[in-house]
């Protein structure tokens, strides 16, 4: 303190000296004349206190200097709470200020953090959103649903507490241990989401109702089991010393009611003796809640699986062997009424024209000789032995005398077979509508007309009789019965005619209209159609009038024609 | 966290002497008044810190006595305490409250009995003598005058129960 005061006073008259004496002045000279002056006056105005000064401005930037140097370590040493105490309002501080000044930057400085960060705030968004829909959807558009909204409005509830009801057949939502004695709470443990009241509160009251309903009807010997409100129930499972009350939302099942037992059987035997020397405490009680958690159970409602369905399987399996019998039976009864068919088609001296199936009863047209068995004992002898319903509509036809034996050359006789199978297989197509032949059809002409010789040669080779050729026409199922008729008969009269054409007798020749008789299996085209059978006749003589009689009664039981 | 202990106190007295209005003015509930008239009790409780633990007094507030009514002990069962209560406007609370005593001591032979005389307030409608208490004083119990309206010594009287039970509190009532 001493020396620089000593120093500075030493200085004075040497710097009286120098300015005195000197008469040209620079401008340095100048400069450090003012120097001189201001340490005057800083000298004048501080006295002793300058040196001081001087020295605490010095040692003073020597400390911070040494703060500089030391800060970051010191940051480093301190701790980190109390730093961020007392830096958080200063870097808040700065930092609004910052933005205040200049918020471009601070924008260019979070930009890129900012975009992932409302990326992902969208996205889990969205997600929520897209869940929370999907599960709305769910529940508000299936037809069940639908049905829970009604059934929730009509008992007046709100939806989803309708739906937990439907969906949980039970749920324990609170389970309260209960000190018998005091009523005090000893643990207590509730489903997740579930608002409770304070247990220790609702466990006293618990045990003052109990005790009220008690005492009020039963003179204190019996204990409250159930409360019972709304959906809500309340079983009270009370032992010697504690009471296990359980908040059961539904109807509790037996396994939850076994359960309690076992518990609170088991809390009796696991904490004796906290329960008997209970001064308050509970945190003896601590342990309890594993085992109060067991009875922490909900039941959901057991999803109908969709049950086979036995029933359809069985009553379509029925179905399809009811089918299978039917088809067997119609095709039975298909096959039944063809032999039949062939068997009266093969009895001498019939000829079946057409047949028809009514149930069980077959219809059959024929063409009988005036010598064979009558129809009726045909009917009942056929009818015994195929099992079904036979009718004949038979029209007795003169053919004349059945053939007899007669003693012919075996060749001869195949030969007329073959040719007359040749000539009644032979068939004339029409077109619709239509009563002349076509082309091709025509063609069959000159072979009929060549198998009509050989047969008439052969014939009169074995001196037999006279044969007779019925041309049968038919139509098809278009058009009234009156046109068929016609038509029909118009078209075995072409082939008569084309036969005449051909230089074949025209007194053999009968024509026969029969219109439209045909079952649905035979084709359309094929329904338009001349056939020709052979007969052999003793007496030729004409038809035509006899032939029309027929036709316009055909439906006559029998009508004895002889030509 | 310090030690919770709850105890269960009774809350006694004869017919409209102010026990509901005590209770109401410092505990927390969340049932209404009317179960008193249903059930004849409403329970309440209230939270006073002693030394290292918290005691929890769940308080039986018991439909009033009068000479229809007498006290039910399946109410008083397990009880850690009671306060008695009687009304300081009404000389006759103070030979009720000596016969509910009797009926008391018969039930809960060891536990504290602390005596509030209620309805401290109105000062001028004050009918007990300094003898009656200490009348009262000689059955053993600890005497505390409150008021419900003011607030006056309630929370006090909660302190006390909670002392005479053998904690000790953080603020201590009695001396």
């Amino acid at each position: 303190m001493q020396k620089p005061e000593g120093n500075a006073e030493g200085e004075q008259p040497s710097e009286n000296n120098r300015t005195g004496p000197e008469t040209l002045v620079s401008h340095s000279q100048v400069t450090e004349d003012m120097e001189q002056e201001y340490l005057k006056l800083r000298r004048l105005v501080l006295g002793s206190d300058y040196a001081e000064a001087l020295d605490r401005y010095i040692s003073n930037e020597a400390e911070l200097e040494k703060l500089v140097e030391n800060l970051p370590e010191a940051l480093q040493e301190s701790s980190q709470e109390d730093l961020t105490e007392t830096l958080a309002p200063v870097v808040d501080q700065a930092l609004g200020k910052s933005i205040e000044q200049n918020p471009s930057r601070i924008t260019n400085i979070i930009y890129p953090i900012l975009g992932p960060a409302v990326r992902k705030a969208v996205s889990a968004a969205l997600a929520d959103m897209v869940q929370s829909l999907n599960t709305l959807l769910e529940q508000s558009l299936s037809l069940g649903s639908l049905r829970w909204r009604i059934q929730a409005w009509r008992a007046s509830m709100p939806y989803a507490e309708y739906v937990l009801l439907q969906t949980v057949e039970f749920r324990v939502e609170q389970v309260l241990l209960v000190h018998r004695e005091t009523g005090l709470l000893l643990n207590s443990v509730t489903a997740p989401e579930v608002k409770t009241q304070d247990p220790e509160l609702v466990s006293s009251m618990l045990t003052a109702i109990s005790d009220f309903v008690s005492d009020s009807f039963s003179g204190g010997k019996e204990t409250l089991e159930k409360i019972r409100f709304g959906d809500l129930e309340l079983h009270l499972y009370v032992g010697p010393q504690a009471i296990l009350a359980i908040a059961v939302r539904g109807s509790a099942s037996d396994e939850l009611v076994e359960r309690a037992h076992e518990t609170i059987e088991k809390i009796h035997s696991l904490f004796a003796a906290s329960l008997s020397h209970f001064d308050g405490d509970r945190s003896a009680f601590d342990d309890a809640v594993p085992v109060l958690s067991e009875c922490l159970i909900h039941q959901n409602v057991s999803s109908k699986s969709p049950r086979k369905p036995w029933l359809a399987v069985a009553l379509i399996m029925a179905g399809l062997v009811y089918l299978v019998y039917q088809s067997a039976l119609v095709w039975q009864l298909d096959q039944q009424f063809d032999q039949l068919e062939a068997a009266v088609n093969n009895q001498p001296g019939y000829l079946v024209i057409s047949s028809k199936r009514e149930d069980t009863n077959l219809l059959v047209k024929v063409l009988r000789s005036p010598e064979s068995d009558s129809e009726k004992e045909l009917e009942s002898s056929l009818s015994k032995q195929f099992g079904l319903g036979l009718t004949i509509n038979a029209q007795v036809v003169h053919f004349g005398p059945l053939p007899e034996p007669k003693v012919r050359s075996r060749t001869s006789d195949e030969m007329i077979q073959f040719l007359v199978n040749q000539l009644q297989n032979t068939v004339f197509y029409f077109e619709p509508g239509k009563v002349q032949l076509n082309a091709t059809e025509v063609a069959k002409i000159p072979a009929v007309v060549q198998t009509i010789e050989d047969i008439e040669n052969l014939a009169q080779q074995d001196q037999r009789q006279t044969f007779q050729i019925i041309l049968m026409g038919f139509a098809d199922s278009d058009g009234t019965s009156a046109i068929n008729t016609t038509v029909s008969k118009q078209r075995a009269e072409e082939i008569k005619s084309l036969l005449i054409a051909n230089n074949v007798n025209s007194d053999i020749i009968v024509t026969w209209g029969l219109g439209h008789i045909d079952r649905d299996g035979v084709a359309e085209s094929e329904q338009r159609r001349v056939t020709l059978q052979l007969v052999e006749t003793t007496n030729i003589e004409p038809l035509t009038e006899i032939e029309n009689t027929i036709i316009k009664n055909p439906d006559t039981e029998s009508q004895g024609v002889s030509f | 966290m310090s030690k919770v202990v709850a105890k269960k106190i009774c809350m006694v007295g004869p017919f409209a002497v102010g026990k509901t209005s005590l209770v109401r003015r410092f505990v927390e509930s969340i049932f209404s008044d009317n179960y008193l008239t249903t059930i004849g009790v409403k329970i309440s409780k209230k939270i006073v810190e002693a030394e290292q633990q918290q005691v929890n007094l769940m308080i039986w507030d018991i439909e009033g006595v009068d000479i229809f009514t007498a006290l039910k002990p399946s109410n008083l069962r397990g009880a850690a305490g009671v306060l008695l209560v009687l009304d300081g406007t009404r000389p006759a609370s103070v030979e009720m409250a000596e016969d509910m005593h009797k009926t008391l001591r018969e039930h809960l032979p060891e536990i504290p009995i602390v005596c509030l005389i209620n309805k401290s307030d109105l000062t001028f409608d004050w009918k007990i003598e300094t003898a009656d208490i200490q009348g009262l004083e000689k059955l053993g119990m600890t005497t505390l005058k409150t008021s419900a309206k003011t607030g006056d010594n309630v929370d006090q009287a909660f302190r006390l129960m909670v002392e005479k039970m053998g904690f000790n509190t953080v603020d201590p009532v009695s001396s």
